[in-house]
């Protein structure tokens, strides 16, 4: 029989590239499992059990990206499996990616040491975004700025300058200043992305503009500063370089970005790739992981282009497990650390391995599209920040990350619910944190802010239905109602007026009910009766055969694209109790097994 | 091609399906349903039915197909590393190495393929304030083999005689045992090719002049003392003795001048049009026997013009240079080994250094350059040359063609290096250099 198909392929190299194609299509779609569960939903990761202390990992700038940019690029073709996928993806067999391994059910990555859900999944005050992180729960916290800051270090590392101190508390800081001709700038871009990071349910350090007096500093008696290849004491003229044409108050103060330094033991970056051998609770290879494919459709919102792995963090909590932490958020907004980013962050690599074979065989064709535009700051304190030139779905960082490339559409609208979950009034709360001076500056990154925020909706929601937080209703008159929200009406990128909602309801694969929907609810009837009781007519006494699949489409007005449906699972128990009543899924970790209730979605 | 036996494709079929039943758990794991959270479906084999989910981490792993599937990537993977590791350790030791700024002392390697000794790799130490006082010096080493090598000091004072000037000094030695010689100028075929042996010290002061925004030069004058002789073999065997030059020491003094005018507009920081025009010439004295008394003369045109309907960094640079040497003053001739030639990075590219050589040498090029980065472009090019003794015999059908195309990287408006491949009459040529062609 193996022969006779084998003869029934095409001959010749073609052959072999098909059973290649083959072989990766039906490595990437092998899979038994339901998608739905009728246990518990997985809502935390344990992967914050105590481990022996880890070893710390050396930070190093530049290796990373020569690695990055040309090895992992000749690496990943001679991948089988991956050319596999991507030629199966060319001839429409396979979608050319993997999916994420850490999502539930419901999609959703769990609560782990890497990010546990926040703002969207339960919506924070607009005083609570602008306090973030920070432990004291005061927006304005910071180091001590009544007292004296001991330098005990100065900074080596980095593109900012800057020094470490301790402030009359005994707590430590990184202060990065501004370039003299940015001010506000660099400081202005970390505070407002490691708030909105912080909301979107990653861990940040705690970031916060502080004002200080050049009389409080004190070089430490142990303070050194690096000089060429050598550290050497730090001197009185060190401190006045970084300090010299920074803008001061009019109290002669000087405003500064303080970081705080984490609790625990700092063990130097974590990779956006492989996991760490030393750490038994680093189970998902970290390309694989949800939340850090998804932080790319963030990072494209703030045009974070350094986000790589020397600007990350992982510390080793004083509870004996690896924390990790995003940093280093001077390179958003308008800013590329002190100055302002060139046009083409974001819009392409540093050194593209995509673009520039292309450019190559154009024969100067290709339209080197950054090129023409105007890199003027409008304001210094913004940058080159623009709504016009972004492309979500073609933004990249300036260096290529391994967990951002593997991002999928599914990934990318997990993504892009955290960013849309941002109104324009918790925006205004979020920039009111970098305490800027200008308010034109300050009201026109807010406006740009909310476009791409806005761009980004519109551009993953047409790609991926943008339909959410389904839950199930069930009352005596009405029987069982199956509600959702509908995240482009709710972010305004659609009029709720003439969006209607295709549905169709199956049962073991045959269609028991259909409609078109007005309003983001699907009545369960079939046959005139509530669902539930058209099972029970059924016999249907195995609760797996109590499921039923309703695929929803949604139809906007004027929008002639369509996202492909969204299946949903639920599960209408003979007898059902209540369906459970909480905010999202994240709270039902524990059920009445005997609810009704939604057990399950699948994304196209 | 004749095809494998029916039995052992039906085996190999069998085998791949194998693998695609089989690797389900490889990438599967990381890519399928069976992540999901059912009970049954994590850690399915050893999980009790009775463990809340939460309690059982997520896991990605890689079967044993998955890792043949990769064995290629691997491979890729253990070579680089210890690069990685070097490259770290040098951070780790030497950070000022990495700093966005040009060192002001460092050392640079040179690697050179396609230049008068064919590949060449050495070191460059240089001190671009050296005392302290601005001066800029640089003493490079490149090496072929045992008795191919070549060492050069630059030394340049810097605006010693006002603010548009510079005073260069220059030492070089150089020795080559093979150095190629092509007998019957512009027809010489393969079998013309003769070697000799070259030893040769040189030193050179040199004022360059910048008096207005696009008109500049440079006067400079060269001491040097040459020694040559035929070569071991029988390529040395066919270098006429009779050759003006050949199996003695010339000492010799040039007096040397060129002008440019330039015209160039640039964009994107690469020149995109306008013209280009240099004027050359010496004079050269022989200070051993007084044989060798002769001028040399040359003129160079360069047009970038930039295509229409397309970006102006889409562009044509074109160049024409002719350049000659002749007796004077009572000389009797022009040392062989100072004879223009074509051939090499500079000139018809696909032939090898002074591949033809006369008294006078025509060369045309024309290179279609475009931008596919933000700091690399990519040309194609068509070079054409020949050499002549007397301007009358300079003909249409005595060119020598070569084309081809390459890359070039470049780097604060300068070229930082080129590479390019031609191919002409004489097969293909590689060329990886810093000079500029034109």
């Amino acid at each position: 029989m193996a022969s006779s198909l084998l003869r029934r392929l095409p001959v010749g190299p073609g052959r072999w590239l098909l059973v290649l194609v083959l072989v990766a299509a039906t490595a990437s779609g092998c899979g038994s499992s339901r998608p739905y569960t009728l246990g518990p939903v997985k809502t935390e990761d344990p992967d914050r059990r105590p481990i022996p202390e880890p070893r710390e990992i050396e930070q190093n700038f530049y290796w990373d990206r020569v690695d990055l940019t040309l090895f992992h690029q000749v690496k990943k073709p001679l991948n089988l499996a991956w050319t596999g996928r991507k030629i199966g993806a060319l001839a429409g067999v396979t979608d050319g990616g993997t999916e994420a391994v850490n999502v539930n059910v419901f999609d959703e990555p769990p609560r782990s040491s890497w990010w546990e859900p926040r703002h969207y999944y339960r919506p924070m005050r607009p005083d609570e975004l602008t306090v973030g992180p920070n432990t004291d729960g005061r927006p304005d916290a910071g180091p001590d700025t009544t007292g004296t800051w001991t330098i005990w270090r100065g900074k080596s590392v980095g593109a900012a300058s800057g020094f470490f101190i301790e402030d009359a508390r005994g707590v430590r800081y990184l202060l990065k200043f501004d370039k003299p001709a940015y001010p506000e700038l660099a400081s202005s871009a970390e505070v407002i992305a490691t708030k909105i990071f912080h909301a979107a349910g990653y861990h940040v350090p705690e970031n916060t503009i502080a004002h200080f007096h050049p009389d409080q500093i004190e070089i430490g008696e142990e303070a050194t500063v690096r000089d060429g290849n050598d550290r050497r004491p730090m001197r009185p003229d060190d401190v006045q370089s970084v300090l010299e044409g920074q803008p001061r108050r009019a109290d002669g103060k000087i405003r500064v970005m303080a970081s705080r330094f984490v609790d625990g033991q700092v063990l130097g970056p974590w990779n956006f790739r492989g996991r760490r051998d030393d750490d038994p609770n680093d189970r998902v290879r970290h390309e694989d992981r949800r939340e850090l494919r998804g932080l790319r459709v963030l990072s494209a919102w703030l045009n974070d282009t350094d986000r790589r792995a020397a600007n990350t963090l992982a510390v080793y909590t004083d509870e004996q497990y690896i924390k990790h932490y995003v940093q280093d958020m001077s390179s958003t907004l308008g800013a590329n650390t002190g100055a302002p980013h060139r046009p083409i962050h974001g819009q392409a690599y540093m050194i593209d391995h995509r673009l520039i074979p292309l450019a190559l065989v154009s024969g100067g064709l290709f339209p080197f599209w950054w090129w023409d535009k105007d890199g003027t700051a409008q304001y210094p304190s913004v940058g080159y920040w623009r709504s016009d030139v972004f492309k979500p779905g073609r933004w990249v960082p300036t260096y290529p990350n391994p967990a951002f490339e593997k991002l999928t559409r599914r990934d990318a609208f997990w993504g892009a619910k955290q960013v849309m979950a941002f109104s324009d009034a918790d925006l205004d709360a979020v920039v009111d944190a970098a305490e800027m001076s200008n308010p034109e500056a300050e009201d026109y990154l807010l406006r740009i802010l909310a476009e791409r925020r806005d761009m980004t909706g519109r551009y993953w929601f047409h790609r991926v239905a943008p339909l959410d937080r389904f839950r199930l209703s069930l009352t005596t008159a009405e029987g069982p109602i199956l509600r959702f929200s509908d995240l482009s009406v709710d972010g305004g990128l659609h009029e709720s007026a003439g969006t209607t909602y295709r549905y169709r309801v199956r049962y073991r694969d045959r269609v028991i009910a259909q409609g078109e929907a007005t309003e983001p609810v699907v009545p369960l009837w079939a046959d005139s009766r509530s669902m539930a009781d058209w099972l029970d007519d059924r016999g249907a006494d195995d609760p797996n055969r109590r499921v039923v699949k309703v695929e929803i489409q949604p139809l906007y007005p004027c929008d002639s694209q369509r996202p492909p449906p969204v299946h949903v699972y639920v599960y209408l128990p003979t007898s059902p109790a209540a369906p459970p009543n909480v905010r999202s899924v994240f709270d039902r970790a524990d059920i009445n097994s005997n609810a009704a209730r939604v057990v399950g979605i699948e994304r196209q | 091609m004749k095809r494998a036996p029916l039995r052992l494709r039906t085996v190999s079929l069998l085998i791949l399906l194998l693998l695609v039943f089989t690797v389900e758990p490889t990438v599967a794991r990381e890519t399928s349903p069976t992540a999901r959270d059912t009970v049954d479906a994590i850690e399915g084999d050893t999980l009790s039915q009775a463990q809340h989910p939460n309690a059982v981490p997520y896991r990605s792993s890689r079967s044993i197909w998955a890792h043949a599937l990769a064995v290629p990537a691997y491979l890729v993977y253990g070579v680089t590393r210890p690069i990685g590791w070097g490259v770290k350790y040098l951070e780790r030791e030497y950070p000022a190495l990495f700093e966005p700024r040009a060192p002001v002392q460092g050392v640079l390697p040179l690697v050179e393929l396609g230049g008068p000794v064919g590949v060449q790799g050495g070191l460059a130490v240089f001190d671009h304030d050296l005392w302290g006082l601005g001066h800029d010096a640089r003493l490079s080493f490149i090496y072929g083999s045992r008795s191919r090598y070549e060492v050069d000091l630059d030394y340049r004072f810097g605006p010693v005689f006002g603010p548009h000037t510079a005073l260069t000094v220059n030492a070089t030695f150089l020795t080559n045992p093979e150095r190629r010689y092509f007998l019957r100028g512009n027809l010489a075929d393969r079998r013309d090719e003769t070697r000799y042996f070259t030893r040769q010290l040189s030193g050179r002061a040199t004022l360059t002049l910048q008096p207005f925004e696009r008109f500049g030069g440079n006067v400079e004058v060269e001491a040097s003392r040459i020694f040559n002789k035929r070569a071991d073999g029988n390529l040395g065997d066919r270098l006429p003795v009779s050759l003006p030059g050949v199996d003695r020491a010339t000492a010799l003094l040039t007096a040397r001048t060129g002008w440019t005018f330039d015209r160039t507009g640039r964009e994107q920081q690469r020149v995109v049009r306008g013209m280009r025009v240099r004027l050359e010439g010496e004079a050269t004295e022989d200070l051993s026997r007084g044989t060798f008394r002769y001028v040399g003369y040359a003129a160079e045109i360069q047009q970038y013009l930039p295509l229409p309907f397309l970006p102006p960094t889409r562009r044509l640079a074109l160049r024409v240079r002719m350049e000659k040497v002749e007796p004077a003053r009572g000389g009797a001739a022009v040392p062989f080994f100072r004879l223009p030639g074509i051939g090499g990075q500079t000139t018809v590219r696909s032939l090898v250094f002074e591949r033809y050589v006369e008294e006078g040498a025509l060369v045309a090029n024309a290179e279609y350059q475009y931008p596919i980065w933000n700091r690399m472009d990519a040309v194609a090019f068509v070079d054409a040359g020949q050499v002549f003794n007397e301007f009358e015999g300079i003909g249409v059908d005595r060119f020598h063609y070569s084309y081809g195309g390459g890359v070039r990287v470049i780097r604060g408006g300068r070229l930082a290096f080129r590479f390019e491949v031609a191919t002409g009459e004489e097969g293909l040529r590689t060329i990886l250099t810093v000079n500029q062609m034109f």
